[in-house]
């Protein structure tokens, strides 16, 4: 899943995550991420990994860098799979 | 309406300044097509081109002072001459014209500089003082008329469009990569900024004497957004709006030829237009753009609005194709980059306006800063107290903020949008907390560049360096921001005034008359709902309007920006990406442009968002630039139309 997110946002966001701009960078102070896209993710991710961000996810600012969204969404996936 | 060039401390031979100064008026006389005039003496030369609205047998440029001390090159129009008149008359002063440009001369003459915070007009001027040899330019407090001062050679060169610099021997022009950095973040040119090498905007509301080989720029008018003390209830503050705009219109129509009005259907134009409407004895004559594409077009609102007041409505109706073969020549006008394509349907707009025969009209420009019109000042509000809210109310307000969004709204829009609020809470760019949302969008576009910089720094220094800026509230920071960055460098100019000049249209803002600006901020967020903007505009003339204007809520002008190109030009991807003209530009990284011109022309448009629709339109429009300007294609070669009227007082004229 990490390595399809990060192929999604290089293409959305027409950038490349390098020694400068980290998984653990925050992409709006790197300035790689806008209001839109920034829409757009959370729908993207919402859809395709089928988990919902609560209020606490989106403002808590894990979901502002890659390491941050996959660890969110990975614990959310298996917190699911032990509920379900 | 006019124009005004000429060059000061040149080391031009003064055999030439006839043929240099008219050449410059010829490369602006779409500005002024009636009549030219121009000044000569040892020191300086400068001139008109004049597009003759008041006085037109006698208001002819340039003007002398009786005892041949003071000379003015003036464009721009003062409402308040026949009052100032009276007064120079008591004074002592006799008039040979009924013209506004003779009252700014011997106002000059009477008071000197601070004769200027007694104008209330829209105006740039040169004025020779020939006894001290001192060259004043000054400008009007908003911004409305340009004035562009370039250094070159140890002189001085001066005019209404930078293109008229292309007539000036040896002048060449060369992009300024900083100023292209902040423009591209900050989506305008900020006060001074011009985008290109040593040429220099002067400032609104300011002036600069040149004296000699010095110069000393002075501020005649700060931008007072603190206002007095509101009226006592609601209703004093709507009669006070409807008073103030009453004669902010009047002084207006002061105009010896016919006035029409640009009716957007939205309420600021509606509302003037119901107030020429109302002042005149033939149909009033109002004008509108139609788009084929639903989601900008506002033609039932405009229909509405044409029925209901009675006028003489006309609507031009431009495609997509249209804005994609206007776009250079509309480029070439407004001379600076442009992060929308908005302003082209302004330019054919005023092509039909003049068509018409129609050389003045109304707009609404300034009521959404006067009057805190735009979403930015409801984000600016809720932002500055995001952190006393909780979850609920925070969720509730952003339902509020953008009720014609869809991607703001339903259960989902909205909890998106908490994230994406969250972020901008804390001031990471001193001075600047209002926009941060904004100028995060903008970083992207300066990725065109291979060297950006800080593009945040000027106006960071800008803002850093107003007094009285540090005082002011959340939302007054973000009403200056908007006065001083898009009112003036975008609105006022790429998409008002030079698109209108382009045909030798007028455009005048009565809601950027002084007192109405005055009156704004002490009445704004003093009454009704802070979250229904323009509220007590909608109050003062609900009664006069269609229900349907008031209630709409604001409608941003827009017109369609990538998709456009897209649609109907794929030569723009060979045009954008030509290897030559990137190399030539130096500037741009052409690696970064050719991976995002495909990204444009390869994806669906429903994928390509604000950011990238910005940064397109700013890579065209910089790339129209280097043609006209830096290549030098905007050159006229032909001569001035007119006749020119010359003054001459080089001293070989006057031994001859």
């Amino acid at each position: 899943m990490e390595q399809e997110l990060k192929q999604y946002m290089e293409e959305q966001f027409m950038f490349e995550f390098d020694s400068e701009i980290t998984e653990d960078s925050d992409l709006f102070k790197a300035g790689v991420i806008d209001s839109f896209g920034y829409i757009t993710l959370i729908g993207h991710i919402e859809q395709e990994y089928d988990v919902k961000l609560g209020e606490e996810a989106l403002l808590g600012n894990v979901m502002v860098s890659l390491s941050g969204i996959v660890g969110f969404v990975e614990s959310a996936r298996s917190r699911t799979s032990e509920n379900g | 309406m006019c124009g005004i060039a000429g060059f000061y401390a040149s080391p031009l031979p003064a055999l030439k300044y006839p043929d240099v100064v008219q050449d410059m008026l010829a490369q602006i006389e779409h500005r002024g097509p009636d009549e030219a005039g121009c000044f000569l003496d040892d020191r300086m030369a400068m001139g008109t081109v004049r597009l003759s609205i008041i006085d037109l047998s006698t208001g002819s440029q340039p003007m002398g002072s009786p005892d041949g001390r003071y000379w003015l090159c003036y464009n721009g129009e003062l409402y308040n001459y026949r009052e100032l008149r009276s007064e120079l008359t008591r004074l002592g002063f006799a008039f040979r014209t009924r013209s506004d440009t003779e009252v700014v001369l011997l106002a000059w003459a009477a008071w000197g500089a601070a004769c200027l915070k007694r104008f209330n007009g829209a105006f740039a001027f040169s004025l020779f003082d020939s006894v001290t040899g001192e060259l004043h330019l000054a400008r009007d407090r908003y911004g409305k008329r340009p004035l562009f001062v370039a250094r070159h050679e140890g002189g001085w060169l001066f005019a209404s469009e930078m293109k008229a610099f292309l007539a000036y021997p040896g002048f060449r022009f060369s992009f300024d990569a900083p100023q292209l950095a902040s423009m591209f973040a900050t989506w305008t040119p900020l006060p001074g900024q011009s985008g290109f090498r040593d040429i220099e905007q002067l400032p609104m509301g300011e002036y600069l004497t040149i004296d000699g080989t010095r110069a000393e720029r002075r501020r005649w008018a700060a931008l007072d957004l603190v206002g007095g003390a509101p009226p006592a209830t609601e209703e004093e503050a709507v009669e006070l709006v409807r008073a103030e705009l009453d004669a902010a219109v009047d002084v207006r129509l002061r105009s010896d030829v016919e006035v029409g009005v640009y009716a957007s259907g939205g309420l600021d134009s509606s509302i003037l237009a119901h107030l020429v409407a109302r002042r005149s004895d033939v149909p009033l004559r109002t004008f509108s753009l139609q788009f084929e594409d639903a989601e900008f077009d506002e033609s039932a609102e405009q229909n509405a609005l044409a029925s209901h007041l009675g006028v003489d409505h006309s609507a031009l109706r431009v495609s997509d194709s249209d804005v994609v073969e206007a776009f250079p020549e509309a480029v070439r006008h407004a001379e600076v980059p442009v992060f929308r394509t908005a302003f082209v349907p302004m330019y054919l707009l005023a092509e039909h306006v003049r068509s018409q025969g129609i050389k003045v009209v109304l707009s609404g420009e300034g009521a959404d800063e006067a009057f805190l019109g735009y979403g930015i000042f409801k984000d600016t509000r809720l932002l500055s107290e995001w952190n006393d809210l909780d979850d609920d109310e925070r969720m509730s307000r952003l339902g509020r903020l953008y009720p014609y969004l869809g991607h703001f709204n339903g259960e989902d829009g909205q909890r998106r949008m908490l994230g994406l609020y969250q972020q901008f809470t804390e001031e990471r760019l001193p001075g600047l907390f209002s926009h941060q949302m904004r100028f995060q969008n903008g970083r992207f576009a300066t990725r065109l560049l291979k060297d950006a910089g800080d593009p945040f720094a000027a106006l960071q220094e800008l803002v850093a360096e107003e007094s009285g800026y540090a005082e002011l509230s959340a939302v007054q920071k973000a009403q200056w921001l908007e006065f001083r960055t898009l009112l003036s460098g975008y609105l006022l100019s790429t998409q008002g005034e030079r698109m209108a000049l382009a045909h030798g249209v007028e455009n005048r803002c009565p809601f950027l008359d002084p007192a109405v600006v005055r009156l704004a901020t002490s009445v704004n967020q003093r009454f009704g709902d802070e979250y229904d903007e323009k509220y007590l505009l909608k109050r003062a003339y609900a009664d006069v309007l269609p229900a349907r204007i008031i209630e709409k809520g604001k409608f941003p002008y827009r017109a369609p920006d990538s998709a456009a190109f897209v649609r109907s030009n794929s030569d723009y991807r060979d045009l954008l990406t030509d290897a030559d003209t990137l190399d030539e530009i130096g500037v741009l990284d052409p690696r970064f442009v050719r991976r995002f011109t495909d990204r444009i022309f390869d994806s669906r448009p429903e994928r390509i968002g604000t950011k990238e629709n910005q940064t397109f339109v700013f890579l065209a429009s910089t790339i129209w630039l280097h043609h006209w300007f830096v290549r030098g294609h905007a050159r006229r070669r032909d001569p001035l139309d007119v006749p020119m009227h010359v003054v001459d007082r080089r001293s070989d004229a006057l031994s001859a």
